[in-house]
């Protein structure tokens, strides 16, 4: 269950559909791109594929704002 | 010279036909004659927002057929001079028009001089939300302090923006400010964070709006009503004056004997 108030957690859920609206991608996407990003990346390097995290995150200017896929991939 | 301004949400029951049929009211009031056309098609209910649901005769599909003359459709208000309806069509689809018909019909408007073209849009993106924003010089965008509202306007904004109407601004629909202040409703600046457009107005949830719709008469002609003076507020920053946001309160929970030395004073509850 989500915690906190209702307001924030409307917020946050809200911000994630409109961000993966705006870039038409939805969760099952960031997860298909996750697993190929650990079969390409894993040709090279021995990372540790459990705790990689792909995020679609959003950052603001004073003009606009623009969505941009955060990558952290722990090289084992 | 007159402006079209479409009112849109995407989302259904947010609000639209309300917050147009107050505009397009609280313009008149201030003495500019207009248009509301009710956009529609086949689920018209402008007209009877407005109270005038028994005096259409011809429609909007029709002027455009050229079955009657613009004239012979609009209706005329009964409390507002120079406040003038023209109802959408009750039996026909959202595919009777074209968005180049629509365009032509609001030049046709234009031509009889008015100064505000008022569109209602339908809920939706598809052929019913484009013959609507095909005139429009600007959009009102409302919605709701809800997830699937806001995330809607949301995708309308990229639509209008799309097409070329970068003039879009916000009204915020039925803000609860005690859910608010309880952190249990999004506030305007979440919305506004969100949707990174202007705001145009905030208009509170309250129960003036549904006994006004009831009767139909638009709200903004109650004297008394915070909503009413929300959409007056909503009317002036239109015609460009530059008013601070309605303050809303939260309902202040009062003993029995404030109350009755509020009454006493001659307050109002």
């Amino acid at each position: 269950m989500e915690q906190g108030f209702s307001g924030t957690v409307a917020k946050d859920r809200l911000k994630y559909l409109v961000l993966s609206d705006r870039v038409s991608c939805t969760g099952e996407t960031l997860d298909m791109i996750k697993q190929d990003v650990v079969k390409v990346i894993s040709d090279y390097i021995d990372i540790d594929k459990y705790n990689l995290s792909l995020t679609l995150e959003q950052e603001k200017t004073e003009s606009r704002s623009f969505a941009y896929i955060n990558i952290r991939i722990p090289v084992k | 010279m007159s402006e079209v301004i479409v009112v849109t949400s995407g989302k259904g029951g947010v609000g639209k036909t309300t917050t147009a049929a107050n505009i397009g009211t609280g313009l008149a009031m201030e003495g500019k004659s207009v248009v509301m056309l009710d956009a529609d098609i086949g689920l018209r209910n402008l007209d009877v927002v407005m109270g005038l649901e028994n005096r259409i005769i011809y429609d909007l599909v029709q002027v455009i057929e050229g079955t009657c003359r613009l004239k012979q459709a609009l209706v005329k208000d009964k409390r507002c001079e120079g406040l003038f309806l023209l109802p959408a069509a009750q039996t026909r689809d959202k595919t009777a028009v074209s968005p180049e018909q629509m365009k032509k019909l609001c030049e046709s408007i234009k031509d009889e001089g008015f100064d505000y073209i008022i569109i209602d849009c339908p809920a939706g993106i598809e052929q019913g939300f484009k013959n609507a924003i095909a005139a429009a010089d600007k959009a009102i965008v409302v919605t709701t302090p809800e997830i699937s509202a806001v995330r809607d306007a949301d995708r309308i904004i990229g639509m209008l923006q799309a097409n070329g109407i970068n003039d879009a601004r916000l009204i915020l629909n039925r803000i609860r400010v005690d859910m608010v202040a309880r952190n249990e409703m999004m506030s305007l600046e979440d919305v506004e964070e969100i949707l990174a457009i202007d705001t145009l107005g905030i208009i509170p949830d309250e129960e003036s709006i549904v006994i006004s719709t009831n009767k139909g008469e638009p709200v903004v002609c109650d004297e008394d009503s915070t909503a009413g003076q929300a959409y007056r507020n909503i009317v002036k920053r239109i015609l460009g004056e530059d008013i601070p946001l309605i303050k809303l309160m939260p309902p202040v929970r009062t003993t029995l004997f404030q109350r009755l030395f509020g009454w006493l004073r001659g307050e109002k509850e």
